[in-house]
Parts: C-alpha cells; sequence; structure tokens
C-alpha cells in the first residue's frame, strides 16, 4: 500500500517521472486499497494547478525598445570586435500598462480559476538527442556554479529520512526500467505555450472513490517532462537498499513510437465556460495511422486516435461555397446515440473546389529524408512512388526541386520546369537511403528554393517526405519548431508525408505541420499516396485560407453543458480567435471539416449512467432573468486569413434548431457520429458512454451510403471488434 | 550552423519574444526595481549575443534564467555595497520582488495562493515560482539555481505541502477547486 506521504506521490502528480517510471507508479496507485494515496494525488495537482494560476496572472514588465534594438544589434554585429553597445538605462519612467494588463490578464485568471486536473505543465521537449548533446555540454558556458547560500545539508538529512524505502512491497522507477529497456513506448510532451494555462470546470460526475481515469492507469497520458533523463529516485538516495523487484509488466510491442498525449476535452457548463475556441485541422493521418495498426493485427495506441481527424478523413455532402467566404458552414443536430438525452451537434466547413486550370503555377520543392531509417519498402521506396504520382499531375508550368537530408542537406535537383518531366522522374529515381538525419539544415534549404522560385498567386509549397526521426543534428524539438514557424511566414506552405512504422514520430510531424502552416498525411499504401496526392491534389497543394479558428458560444438558455470530441491538441485560448498573432490550421481547396460537439440541453441529466438523487433536488437551471429569452441555441465563429493576407475576416453564424423532436440525423451525421464513437471506444474514453463497436457498426452502416471508403471502415471496425475480444 | 548573422538576429529575436517577460518577472524578484530589472534582462541577453547558438540552443530556457540569475546577484550585491558606503548601515536581506498581492490577483483563491507563498521561505519561494511560474523541471532549476536536483525536489515538495495546508479548505474532495 502506499502510504498517503509517500514522496513519489508529488513526483507523480507534478509529471516529474519518466514514462516507465509514471506507468509503473500508476499501475500500483491505481489498487484498491490505495485510495489514499489517488486522493493525495489529486490534492496535489489541485494545489499546483490554483497556484499555477494565480502565477500567470502576475504582470510581466516589458524592456524599452531602445534596449531590444541595441541586443538585435549586437546580435547582428556579433563577428566584430565591438564593444557592447548598452542604452544606458532611462531616468524617465515609460508609462507601462501594468494596470491595464493585470486586469486583463486577472480577469481572464479569474475565469480559468475553476481549475481540476492539473497533471502536467507546459514543459520543454526533451528528446533522446538533447540529452545526448546535453552531457557533451556539461560545462555550459555561462558563470560557475555559485555557491548553495544556506546549509543544504540539514534539508537533505531530513528529506533522505522520509523514507520510500518505508513503502513496502511496491518499488518503480529503475526497476521498471531494469525490467523493459527495450520496450519502451516513449511519450512526447510538447510545449503548448498558447494552451499554457487552461482552466476547465470538470462536470464529470463525483468519482471519488473510482480510479484514477483509464488514461492515467495506462500510463500514457501522464506527461513527464524528460523521456530518457535519469530517475530522480537514483539521485535522491544513493546508498539506500533496493526495493524489492516489482511484478513484471505486461508485454508492450517493441518499438519507438511517439505520440503527443490527449488530455481528452472534458464536459463544460456554459454558465462558466461558454465560448469552445480551436484551430481547425484537416490532417488526416490519424486515421490510416490507425488502420495501419488494426490491419497489422494490433490495437492502436490511445494516443495516437485523434477523432478530428479520423471523421475529417471522410467525404460528406456538403454545400459548394456562395459569396465570399471561401468556404460554406452547415450545422446539424440530432440525437447523440450514446448517451440518453444527449445532442450531438455537427459543424462542418465546406472550402471552395478550385479546378487545376484555376489553380495558379506550382512551385514545389520535394524535401526527402534519405537518411538509413528510410531504406524499407513502405519508406523512401513509396515515397519516391508517391512522388512520381504527384509529378504526373503537374503540368508544364509548374516547377519541382528536389532537397535531401541525411547527414548534410544536399540540392539535388535545382527548381525545374516541368517542362522537362523525364529529369525530374530520374532524379527522384536516383534517391537512395543512407546516412543520418539532419533535418534543420534540410528545411532551411528547400525553403530558400521555394522562396527563390516563389510565384505570387500561385501554389508555393515543401513537400516532406520522412518518418520523422529527425534524431541527429537538430538542436532541439523546440528550434525546429522555431525554425518551421519562422519560414511559415514566408507564405510556403508545407505538407507532411508520413512513412512507416515502428519509429514513426507522429508527434514532431503533427506539430511541424501546425507550426508550419501545413498539413500533415499518414502514407501507409501506395492508394493512400494517391488519395492524397492525386485524388485530392487540389486540396493538399492549394490553400484557400490560412489560420482558420473556430469559436462557439453557447446560450444557457438551452444547453447545460458541451463536450468538443477531438481537437485536443488544437485547443485555443478565447482571446486567442481574435488574436491574428496565434497561429491556427490551414484549409486546402475541396477539404472539408468536421467538429462535433455532444451537448447536454437543459433539463437533460449530465450523465444519464448515474441514478437521480434521492435527497436532494437535481441542479436546475435558473434562467437569468435579465437576458431575454433567445432561441438561439449557438453561435459558430470563424476567423480567416486569405493565404497570403495578414488579417482575419469574421464570419458569425447564429443557430436554432428547426424543429424539436426525436432525430436520428442525417447519414452523414450518422456516419461521422459512428466514426467518433469508434474512435472513443478506441481509446477506451470516459465520455463514450455506452458507445461500443456493436453501436459504432449500426450507426456506420445506417450512413454508409454507396462510399467504398465507408465500406472499408466498417471492415476496419469488425477487425477492431475481434482484436479487441482477444 | 547557418553562418548568416540575420539568423543569428533573428535567434536572438525568437528567444526575446519567447522569454522576455518572463524573464523580467524573475529578475524583479531580485530587484523590486524595473529599471534595475530591465539592465540585468538586456544584459542576459547580450549575453545570448556572444553565445554560442548550437550549443546553448538546446539549452535556452534554463541557461537565460540562469545568466539572470546570476546577473541580478552580482547586480545586488554592488547596490547593497553601495548602500553600505553609503548609509554605513548593517547588511540588509536583498531587496524582495514586488508585493505579488498587489496588483495580480482578481480571485479570493488567487489571492490567497499568492498570501500562502510570501511566507515561504526564500528558497522554497524562488524554486516554487519556477516549477509553476516557468514551469521549469526540477533539473532545469538545478541548472538555473545550482541547488542539487535532490534538493530542489525537497523544497518543493516541502512548498507544496505547505500551500496544501494553507489552501485545504479550498480544496474539494470530488477534485473541483473552488
Amino acid at each position: 500500500m502506499i502510504n498517503k506521504d509517500d514522496p513519489r506521490l508529488i513526483d507523480y502528480a507534478l509529471g516529474e517521472m519518466t514514462p516507465e517510471e509514471a506507468a509503473a507508479f500508476a499501475a500500483v496507485l491505481n489498487q484498491p486499497e490505495n485510495e489514499e494515496a489517488r486522493q493525495t494525488v489529486r490534492e496535489f495537482q489541485q494545489v499546483a494547478g490554483v497556484a499555477t494560476d494565480a502565477l500567470a496572472a502576475e504582470p510581466k514588465e516589458r524592456l524599452h525598445d531602445e534596449q531590444r534594438t541595441s541586443i538585435l544589434d549586437q546580435a547582428t554585429a556579433k563577428n566584430t570586435s565591438m564593444p557592447h553597445n548598452k542604452v544606458h538605462r532611462f531616468r524617465l519612467r515609460r508609462v507601462v500598462p501594468v494596470a491595464l494588463a493585470a486586469c486583463l490578464i486577472g480577469a481572464f485568471a479569474w475565469l480559468s480559476m475553476t481549475v481540476v486536473l492539473r497533471t502536467r505543465s507546459a514543459g520543454r521537449i526533451e528528446t533522446a538527442s538533447r540529452l545526448e548533446t546535453v552531457r557533451e555540454v556539461e560545462s555550459l558556458p555561462y558563470a560557475p556554479e555559485p555557491p548553495i547560500p544556506d546549509a543544504d545539508a540539514a534539508d537533505i538529512q531530513e528529506y533522505r529520512g522520509m523514507a520510500p524505502d518505508r513503502v513496502d512491497g511496491e518499488g518503480a522507477g529503475e526497476r521498471a526500467r531494469e525490467l523493459a529497456p527495450e520496450v519502451e513506448t516513449l511519450s512526447v510532451q510538447t510545449d503548448v505555450r498558447r494552451d499554457e494555462f487552461e482552466g476547465r470546470p470538470d462536470l464529470s460526475p463525483p468519482a471519488s472513490s473510482a480510479p484514477l481515469p483509464a488514461e492515467v492507469a495506462a500510463g500514457e497520458t501522464r506527461r513527464p517532462r524528460s523521456m530518457a533523463r535519469e530517475s530522480l529516485v537514483d539521485r535522491a538516495r544513493p546508498g539506500v537498499p533496493p526495493l524489492p523487484p516489482l511484478p513484471p509488466l505486461p508485454p508492450r510491442r517493441p518499438s519507438v513510437e511517439e505520440y503527443l498525449p490527449i488530455d481528452e476535452n472534458p464536459f463544460h457548463a456554459v454558465r462558466q465556460h461558454p465560448l469552445s475556441t480551436f484551430s481547425i485541422d484537416v490532417d488526416t493521418a490519424s486515421y490510416s495511422n490507425v488502420r495501419r495498426f488494426l490491419q497489422q493485427g494490433q490495437l492502436p495506441p490511445p494516443d495516437a486516435v485523434r477523432i478530428e481527424e479520423m471523421v475529417n478523413y471522410f467525404q460528406y455532402d456538403l454545400p459548394e461555397p456562395e459569396g465570399e467566404a471561401p468556404f460554406s458552414v452547415t450545422i446539424e443536430m440530432a440525437d447523440c446515440p450514446w448517451a440518453d438525452g444527449h445532442k450531438l451537434a455537427r459543424v462542418a466547413l465546406q472550402g471552395k473546389s478550385v479546378s487545376a486550370e484555376e489553380r495558379g503555377p506550382a512551385n514545389l520543392v520535394f524535401l526527402v529524408d534519405v537518411s538509413g531509417s528510410m531504406g524499407p519498402p513502405n519508406r523512401l521506396p513509396l515515397a519516391k512512388e508517391a512522388m512520381k504520382a504527384l509529378l504526373h499531375m503537374l503540368e508544364p508550368r509548374d516547377r519541382v526541386a528536389i532537397v535531401t537530408y541525411a547527414g548534410t542537406a544536399e540540392v539535388n535537383l535545382p527548381s525545374t520546369p516541368c517542362t522537362d518531366k523525364e529529369t525530374i522522374r530520374a532524379a527522384i529515381d536516383a534517391l537512395q537511403a543512407g546516412g543520418s538525419t539532419h533535418g534543420s539544415a534540410g528545411i532551411q534549404k528547400a525553403y530558400r528554393i521555394a522562396r527563390e522560385n516563389f510565384v505570387p498567386g500561385g501554389v508555393n509549397r515543401v513537400i516532406l517526405a520522412t518518418d520523422g526521426d529527425f534524431n541527429v543534428g537538430v538542436t532541439s524539438h523546440d528550434a525546429l519548431m522555431e525554425m518551421i514557424a519562422e519560414k511559415a511566414k514566408s507564405n510556403v506552405f508545407l505538407t507532411i508525408l508520413g512513412f512507416g512504422y515502428g519509429n514513426l514520430k507522429d508527434a514532431t510531424l503533427e506539430q511541424l505541420a501546425n507550426r508550419g502552416n501545413g498539413n500533415y498525411a499518414y502514407i501507409d499504401t501506395f492508394a493512400e499516396a494517391r488519395r492524397v496526392l492525386v485524388e485530392q491534389l487540389s486540396g493538399t497543394l492549394i490553400t484557400i485560407a490560412k489560420d482558420v479558428k473556430i469559436q462557439v458560444e453557447f446560450n444557457p438558455q438551452h444547453v447545460q453543458a458541451y463536450r468538443l470530441i477531438g481537437y485536443e491538441n488544437r485547443m485555443l485560448e478565447a482571446r486567442d480567435f481574435n488574436d491574428d498573432t496565434k497561429d491556427a490550421g490551414e484549409i486546402g481547396a475541396g477539404h472539408q471539416v468536421t467538429a462535433l460537439y455532444q451537448l447536454v440541453p437543459q433539463g437533460a441529466r449530465l450523465d444519464p449512467g448515474v441514478d437521480p438523487l434521492r435527497y436532494q433536488p437535481e441542479p436546475e437551471y435558473v434562467p437569468e432573468t435579465t437576458m431575454p429569452h433567445n432561441p438561439e441555441w449557438m453561435t459558430v465563429k470563424l476567423r480567416y486569413k486569405e493565404p497570403e493576407g495578414d488579417r482575419s475576416r469574421l464570419l458569425e453564424l447564429p443557430w436554432t434548431p428547426a424543429v424539436e423532436r426525436v432525430r436520428p440525423g442525417s447519414p452523414d451525421m450518422r456516419f461521422a457520429a459512428g466514426v467518433a464513437a469508434f474512435g472513443m471506444v478506441l481509446r477506451d474514453s470516459q465520455h463514450r458512454g455506452n458507445a461500443d463497436f456493436d453501436l459504432v457498426l449500426e450507426l456506420a452502416e445506417s450512413g454508409k451510403k454507396d462510399d467504398h471508403e465507408r465500406q472499408a471502415f466498417i471492415d476496419l471496425v469488425v477487425a477492431a471488434k475481434i482484436l479487441a475480444q482477444r | 550552423m547557418n553562418p548568416e548573422t540575420s539568423t543569428h538576429a533573428d535567434w536572438v529575436r525568437d528567444a526575446m519574444t519567447r522569454h522576455e517577460g518572463a524573464l523580467m518577472r524573475y529578475a524583479m524578484r531580485f530587484t523590486g526595481d524595473a529599471e534595475t530589472a530591465r539592465d540585468i534582462v538586456q544584459d542576459t541577453f547580450l549575453r545570448l549575443c556572444d553565445a554560442d547558438r548550437d550549443k546553448v540552443d538546446v539549452y535556452l530556457a534554463p541557461w537565460l534564467y540562469r545568466v539572470c540569475r546570476n546577473r541580478a546577484l552580482d547586480v545586488m550585491k554592488k547596490e547593497r555595497r553601495m548602500q553600505l558606503l553609503q548609509e554605513g548601515q548593517a547588511e540588509r536581506q536583498p531587496a524582495p520582488g514586488p508585493n505579488p498581492g498587489a496588483a495580480a490577483s482578481n480571485t479570493e483563491t488567487g489571492a490567497a495562493v499568492l498570501a500562502a507563498m510570501a511566507v515561504l521561505p526564500e528558497k522554497q519561494q524562488e524554486v516554487f515560482r519556477l516549477k509553476f511560474q516557468d514551469q521549469l523541471s526540477y533539473r532545469e532549476i538545478s541548472d538555473v539555481t545550482g541547488f542539487p536536483v535532490n534538493n530542489v525536489r525537497y523544497l518543493i515538495h516541502t512548498a507544496l505541502k505547505t500551500m496544501r495546508e494553507q489552501l485545504r479548505d479550498r480544496l474539494e474532495p470530488s477534485g473541483a477547486a473552488r
């Protein structure tokens, strides 16, 4: 049994354990006798949460502009022998709008105050390479370590006295690592700065005696900062006798794939959190990746299942946009199939189609990873076939260049017009895998060539083909993301094609696509390559709107609570909606984007699975007497920018349901619901209500129409059902 | 490594965009005075200009905080010495940061948090803020402050437990904070 004073509980609560430690610890923590320990973890997480929020509200002063300028001058003049140009301290005080900033920040922090579980903090990514580099530069070029001011010996002693070794039986940490050194399912945590301090009131029904949610039990969404860092437990207590061995962990697939953790969106109370804000996503990688797992006879890891990407993989019947806006918006509501009394609302965008003739000339740069890991047939060879298929679709007015990277970055083929496809094809055929990956230099070169051949109003795009394994030569994950974000400002867009399995760096690729104004598709077969690069060529190549954000405001007169299904990695703060400096997703020609909300109408039960209360009235909505009755249920707002523009435009659509009656929804609605339910079942989501494989099949069958992709989905669900039963 | 100097300036500019505010806030905790803090942060970024990008970049945030901290401690020492020369007084504590409770918190819980933090011992406060305000890991905090990692861990544990006691009546068993 874990004692409630066990210091590991805090490490666990703060995400300071390695994945293996966390997983092993979680397994023990979730045993029934450890309820007190779990409660302790929750308490610490709450404290961490309120502390984080309170501290985030503190105002920040700024440097004077002259100081910033002098710094940048120094940076530019780095190679000269000029002395530091320091701006003398100004005696004149500037008006620093601290109070205003504090009010805004404070007001926002107030909105965010009802925070619940804070399992992690926005951290830095530390990949294996970062660690290697750190070990090399152990003596970093800054001031020598200052002496420790106080007598810390006493601190350390006292701390060692708090014995993890008092806890009986359960070892963790290094035991787990010893047992399973090669079967690491490493998970990466992102530096999602814009989501830094999200406050979300949690409306999940009270579950004080239940174990922590399934994701925690699996240990896969606990986000330790540093994956391969030495265990703190090691360093904290040298010389303490080792703990007894842990029972063996269940066998895992031996691979080193990386997925961004998904912290599922909870239900939000409309009164406290009326705005749902997120960036659109047209990536479809998750669906083809999940398909790949299932076809290989494995259930996918939950974090690989991004529900929005799965729903968006399919084509729906949506009206072509008319008028100025580059997309049309369709809203539909139906009964929620997995929760009695709840509704499901579908918000769907249809991007305007652009025919091949209408598009501007294309200026494409293939950026190909030719490192050794790309050798297998489903990587570089498949990528080559994919590129040739795309080449086939291009016209004489288009241009293609090829940059490869492995060890160094080479311009394999300078930008060549498609009047000479033979040369291009030959260059593609000649690509060979070998060497190690030096991704950042490749990216620099590719964008340089794209800029040099920039076609205003045309299709300017870097197409990156890789398995994502940038593990040598790139300075840090952060630096890579910063670089790609910088490159994105040049109005050259990005398409990322992911290949391979076993070390697919899905997390890295998804993030790169986000930061780089791009889309990310996972290519498991030539059929998928054809789908993305031939059938959907326009969508893949032609961006019709960028930085597309959605903000939905719900009306508490009708909606008690809501949950956005998916888009966890795309959530934005409410204020980011109007902030044009905040990056968001791109939409390509003909692309569709669907978002599903599960709604709890006023008068419905929040959790239909829980018995009605006997000794208290159910919480009831007391209408605001000052607000007049408004039949609208929600208003959907969209902001988007022209592909080469800087200022966003706003669309605003208030929506009222047509008639309130029992509604199963259109076939498209049912099919989309089926896909979403499938995602929730695969993730074993706590929000899946009574969804199971059979419900998924029922919904998908009733909505499949005549589409072969949808039939393929049904086959996949059957396969998953069989796998799950084993 | 790209030899173009404009890229180096870009890198520095990006670092400023990302870290200027947080570093200013950090420096203010040492000086209490915005102008002195600005000098310290400016010095920090000037040192960044001269740093080897390849080596520092893997480690940018802790590096910046560390340089900033050392500079702040130097500046405070100098100011204290000058003050002693001027006033001939016995050594006093370095000026604490601006009162955190003052302009920041608009909520009761927020104010309670900041008040509870203000009575923590100085080292615990610093480490607690680096963790929950600047989002650094134990290891990074160790690099910034020079305290050994196990000491950082102990300080955070102790601070967190104290905070939990102080805020106990604001926590709810079902998991929602008031």
